[in-house]
C-alpha cells in the first residue's frame, strides 16, 4: 500500500507540473495573439480557457468510460512517455492523441477506476486469482483434465467442435479478460464439450428409444401411412447430402460390388423351389427336343448354345482376337478385343472377362492403348491376365486393380516393334516366363513382375535355302512338356520348330533341319496335344490356315540326338499326317482338353466345327452357327476368328469373331466332359496316327525311316 | 471415359439392373440412418388382413430412375421395412455370431423375390418376378 501511496503522490505532482505547463503555454499564445492583432484581443482569453475547460471535460470523460473498457492497458500504457503529452496542449482530438491520453489518464485516476473496472468485472477477475493462488492442488487436477479435454477435443472437432469454439466465444461478455489464462479456458471449452457429449448422447438415446418404440409398435400398427412415418427413423435426405453419398467412392463401391451380386443371384437359373413333384412341364425339360437350331447334331454329340455375351458400351464394333477360359474359375472367359473405329476416345484395346452366372455385363473389364490381338489368363496365377497388342507391346492386368494394365513394355526398341499376334506363359509355377512373337520374328521372354525390359530376345530368321531371311510368324505354340521348344507358323505357310536356348547341336533360333510344309497360305493357329491321358499325343499338332484346310502334324521330337531321320540336317520337309479340306478360310482350331480325339474349329463362314478323328476323319461330328444378333451388319461379319475349350472339364466352349459377340455352347457327353473319355480312345488316336503317318510319309516323301 | 462422370456410371449400372427381364424395383438404402438414397421402379403394397408380408405388384412399367414422386412412397415404406428386416436379421446373425455377419438375403415369397446386399453402410434391395412357377 505504501508503493501505491507514494506512485500516487508521484503521479499527483507530475500533474500538477503539466497543468503548470499548459497554463504557460496558454499564456504565451494569447500574448502572441494579443501582439498580432489588438481587435481580437477581448475574444482571445475566452477561447484559450474554453480549451483549457474542454480539455478537463475530456479526460473526466475519457477517465470515466475509457478505463472501463480497457482495464487491462493500464499499467503499462501509463508508465509509457507522459512527458511528452504534456507538452501538446491543443485538444485537436486525433485518435492517436485519444489513446495516449486515455492512457495517461488512467495512470492518473488509478484509484478511481479500480472499483469502478472491479465492479464490471466481478465474475471474471476476482476468482480468478483466488483460485490459481490459493488451491495449487486443484491445479494438478486441472492438469489432469487438460489431459482428458485433449482427447476428447480431438473427438469434438471431428463432430462440431469449431462451432462449439465460437459459441463459447461469443457467449462470454470479458472473454477478452480471461484469453490471457490458457488452463482457465480450457476448463470452460472442457464444460462445453461435456454439455454437448451429454447432448449427443441424449439424441442417440432418443434415437435408440425411438428405434425401439418402431420395432414394438411396428406389428401393431396397420396403418401404412403411420407405420411409414413411425418405423422408419430415417429422415429423407438432402439434395446436397445425396449428391455427397453417390459421388462417393464408397458408394460407388458398393453399388458395383452389390449388383453383380445381385446380377448373379438373378441370373441363377435353377429354380431351387422347383417341385419336381407337382408337374412334368419344369422337370423333364432337359431333353433333346429343344436343340432344333443345332442342325442335327443331338444326343450325346449335341453342341448347344447357352450364353451369348455382348456389351452395348464395349463391344460394339469390336472383333474379337482373343478368348481364353480361366484355368482357375471355369465360370470366366475372356475376350480380348479390337479398336471400335468409330468410337477414337475410348481405349483402342479391350479385354472383357465374362462370367456364366452374369450374362448382362462383363466380370471386369480391361484397357490397352492398342488393339489386344492376344490375351491368355496366367496359368500360374489366377488373377493375372497378359494379353499382346498391335503396337507390339506386352500388357499384364490384374483383376486386383483397376481396368489399366498394371504393368506393360515401353515402346522403344527394347522389345517388339511389330504386332504381337501370341503370347504365352511358359514354365511352372515358380518359374515362369511370358514369352511374346511379333510378326517381324522377334520372340522374347519376359519375367512377370518387370516388363520394362525383356530377359531374353531372338530372332527367328528363315533357313538358307530360302530368297529372304525375313520370318513372319503369326502364330507360336509350345508343347505341354518342352518350355524350350516351340513351333511357329510362318506367313508363307511353312512352319519352323525352334529353340529357345543353345543346345546340343542346335543353336538357339529356327532348327534349320526340319520344316513342316503343307500350307498354302499364312498359317492363323497351331495348337499342341494337351495330352492329359495314358497315351502320350504330346507330339500332335493342328494347324489352321487361310488355305481353307486344317492339318494334323506329328512333330519330331527336338532333341537332335533323338532325330529319327539319319539324313540329318539340310531340310527335311515333313508333310502333315492328315489333311482336312474345308469350304472356307479356318482360323482357329483347339484340342478338347479331355477327349483326345477331339477338337473343334471355326471358319470365316461363321460355322463351329467339332471334329472327332477316333469317329471320323471326313466330316465334323457336329456343325453349328452362333445365333445372330439382331442387329448383326451382315453376312461378313458372321466369321469365327477364335475358339476355345474350358479347360477343366471339356464341357463348354466360346467362339468369337467379327461381330463382337462371345457365344458359348455346351457340348454332349461324347465331345466333353469329365468321364466320358476312356482308355482304348487314346491308344486308337495314336493307332491312327501312326497308321496316317505310315501312308502320308509312304507316298509323299518315301526317305523317312521306312 | 467412364471415368469421368462417375455419377453415370453407377447410375447405368442401377440402370441396367432395374431393366432387367422380371425386376420389379430396386431401392437403395443408407444402412445407418435407413434413409433412402435412390429408387426405381413400381412397387405397390397392399395389407391385407392375413398378414404384412403379402405383397403384390401392380403392373410395372419401368419408370425413370431416381425419380421420388409417384409410386415412391411404397417403395419408402418398403424400403423401411426391408431395413426393419435386415436390421432383425443383423441382430439374429449378431446372436448367432458376433463375428459373423450378412452377405445376402434372398427372400422368396409365393409371389415375387426380394434379393438384399447388405453392406456395412448401404442396402441394395431387387424385388423380381419369379417366373414360371
Amino acid at each position: 500500500m505504501q508503493a501505491r501511496k507514494d506512485e500516487i503522490l508521484a503521479k499527483k505532482a507530475k500533474l500538477a507540473e503539466l497543468k503548470r505547463q499548459r497554463e504557460l503555454r496558454t499564456r504565451e499564445v494569447s500574448a502572441n495573439r494579443a501582439s498580432v492583432g489588438s481587435s481580437s484581443d477581448l475574444v482571445s482569453p475566452s477561447p484559450g480557457r474554453a480549451d483549457q475547460d474542454r480539455q478537463k471535460l475530456d479526460d473526466l470523460i475519457k477517465n470515466l468510460v475509457g478505463e472501463g473498457s480497457r482495464p487491462g492497458s493500464t499499467g503499462p500504457g501509463g508508465a509509457g512517455s507522459p512527458a511528452g503529452k504534456g507538452s501538446r496542449p491543443t485538444s485537436v482530438v486525433s485518435a492517436g492523441e485519444l489513446s495516449n491520453e486515455n492512457s495517461e489518464s488512467a495512470t492518473q485516476t488509478n484509484r478511481h477506476s479500480h472499483p469502478l473496472s472491479i465492479s464490471t468485472q466481478i465474475l471474471s477477475t476476482a476468482p480468478l486469482s483466488t483460485i490459481y493462488e490459493f488451491q495449487p492442488s486443484p491445479v494438478k487436477e486441472v492438469f489432469s483434465y487438460s489431459k482428458g479435454v485433449q482427447t476428447t477435443a480431438e473427438w469434438g472437432t471431428q463432430t462440431s467442435g469449431a462451432q462449439a469454439f465460437s459459441d463459447s466465444d461469443s457467449d462470454d461478455g470479458e472473454a477478452q479478460a480471461t484469453s490471457t489464462s490458457g488452463k482457465r479456458l480450457s476448463r470452460r471449452e472442457r464444460d462445453r464439450e461435456e454439455e454437448l457429449r451429454q447432448n449427443i448422447r441424449k439424441e442417440i438415446e432418443e434415437e435408440l428409444k425411438a428405434a425401439q418404440n418402431a420395432a414394438v409398435d411396428g406389428p401393431l400398427i396397420s396403418d401404412s401411412q403411420t407405420t411409414a412415418a413411425a418405423n422408419f427413423p430415417a429422415r429423407a435426405l438432402t439434395a446436397e447430402e445425396l449428391n455427397a453419398v453417390t459421388s462417393s467412392e464408397e458408394f460407388m463401391d458398393f453399388v458395383e460390388r452389390s449388383s453383380k451380386v445381385i446380377e448373379r443371384a438373378l441370373d441363377q437359373e435353377y429354380d431351387i423351389l422347383a417341385d419336381y413333384a407337382l408337374s412334368g412341364e419344369n422337370g423333364i425339360e432337359d431333353d433333346d427336343d429343344e436343340y432344333g437350331n443345332t442342325r442335327g447334331s443331338k444326343g450325346p454329340r449335341r453342341v448347344k448354345e447357352v450364353a451369348q455375351f455382348y456389351d452395348e458400351r464395349w463391344s460394339k464394333k469390336r472383333m474379337i482376337s482373343a478368348i481364353d477360359f480361366s484355368p482357375k474359375f471355369p465360370e470366366l472367359v475372356l475376350a480380348g478385343y479390337t479398336k471400335n473405329p468409330s468410337a477414337p476416345h475410348d481405349p483402342d484395346g479391350l479385354v472383357q472377362v465374362w462370367n456364366m452366372h452374369l450374362h448382362d455385363r462383363p466380370e471386369f473389364v480391361f484397357h490397352a492403348p492398342s488393339d489386344v490381338l492376344a490375351a491368355k489368363f496366367s496359368p500360374f496365377h489366377p488373377n493375372l491376365i497378359v494379353g499382346g497388342a498391335y503396337s507390339g507391346q506386352v500388357f499384364l492386368w490384374d483383376t486386383r486393380a483397376k481396368s489399366a494394365p498394371v504393368q506393360k513394355t515401353p515402346l522403344t526398341g527394347a522389345g517388339h516393334t511389330h504386332p504381337v499376334y501370341s503370347v504365352d506363359i511358359i514354365g511352372t509355377q515358380n518359374a515362369n516366363n511370358i514369352i511374346s512373337c511379333s510378326t517381324d520374328g522377334v520372340l522374347c521372354g519376359w519375367t512377370v513382375d518387370m516388363l520394362a525390359q525383356p530377359q531374353e530376345l531372338l530372332t527367328l530368321t528363315t533357313p538358307p535355302p530360302s530368297k529372304t531371311e525375313d520370318l513372319c510368324p503369326t502364330c507360336m505354340a509350345f508343347p505341354q512338356t518342352d518350355p524350350t521348344f516351340f513351333l511357329v507358323g510362318s506367313e508363307e505357310g511353312t512352319i519352323f520348330p525352334c529353340h529357345r536356348y543353345d543346345r546340343a547341336g542346335s543353336k538357339a533360333g529356327v532348327d534349320q533341319r526340319v520344316s513342316y510344309r503343307g500350307h498354302a497360305a499364312p498359317v492363323m493357329s497351331m495348337d499342341f496335344h494337351p495330352a492329359r491321358g495314358p497315351v502320350d499325343l504330346g507330339d500332335l499338332v493342328l494347324t489352321t490356315s487361310l488355305d481353307w484346310s486344317v492339318k494334323l502334324w506329328r512333330v519330331r521330337a527336338p532333341a537332335a540326338t533323338s532325330t529319327t531321320g539319319s539324313l540329318s540336317g539340310e531340310n527335311a520337309a515333313v508333310a502333315p499326317v492328315l489333311d482336312l479340306t474345308r469350304e472356307d478360310v479356318v482360323y482357329d482350331a483347339a484340342w478338347s482338353p479331355v477327349k483326345p480325339g477331339v477338337f473343334s474349329v471355326v471358319d470365316g463362314a461363321g460355322g463351329l466345327e467339332v471334329w472327332d478323328i477316333t469317329v471320323d476323319t471326313e466330316v465334323p461330328i457336329a456343325k453349328v452357327q452362333p445365333s445372330g444378333r439382331k442387329d448383326a451388319r451382315s453376312m461378313m461379319s458372321k466369321s469365327l476368328n477364335r475358339v476355345a475349350w474350358e479347360q477343366s472339364e471339356g464341357k463348354r466352349l466360346a467362339v468369337g469373331g467379327l461381330d463382337g459377340a462371345l457365344t458359348v455352347f455346351e457340348v454332349g457327353p461324347d465331345i466333353g466332359g469329365k468321364d466320358s473319355a476312356r482308355n482304348e480312345e487314346w491308344t486308337s488316336v495314336k493307332k491312327l496316327v501312326a497308321r496316317l503317318e505310315s501312308t502320308t510319309t509312304g507316298t509323299v516323301n518315301g526317305v523317312n525311316g521306312l | 471415359m467412364d471415368q469421368s462422370s462417375p455419377q453415370s456410371s453407377w447410375s447405368t449400372t442401377m440402370a441396367r439392373l432395374s431393366s432387367k427381364a422380371g425386376v420389379v424395383a430396386t431401392v437403395v438404402i443408407d444402412s445407418s440412418l435407413g434413409s433412402v438414397i435412390q429408387t426405381s421402379g413400381h412397387y405397390s403394397i397392399s395389407h391385407s388382413k392375413s398378414s404384412q408380408s403379402a405383397n403384390s405388384a401392380r403392373p410395372a412399367t419401368e419408370n425413370g430412375l431416381g425419380q421420388l414422386a409417384t409410386g415412391s412412397s411404397d417403395l419408402e415404406e418398403l424400403a423401411a421395412m426391408v431395413w426393419k428386416y435386415v436390421k432383425s436379421t443383423e441382430a439374429l446373425i449378431a446372436d448367432i455370431d458376433s463375428e459373423d455377419e450378412i452377405k445376402l438375403l434372398r427372400l422368396r415369397t409365393r409371389k415375387h423375390e426380394l434379393v438384399i446386399a447388405p453392406d456395412p453402410k448401404y442396402i441394395l434391395v431387387v424385388v423380381h418376378e419369379i417366373s414360371g412357377v
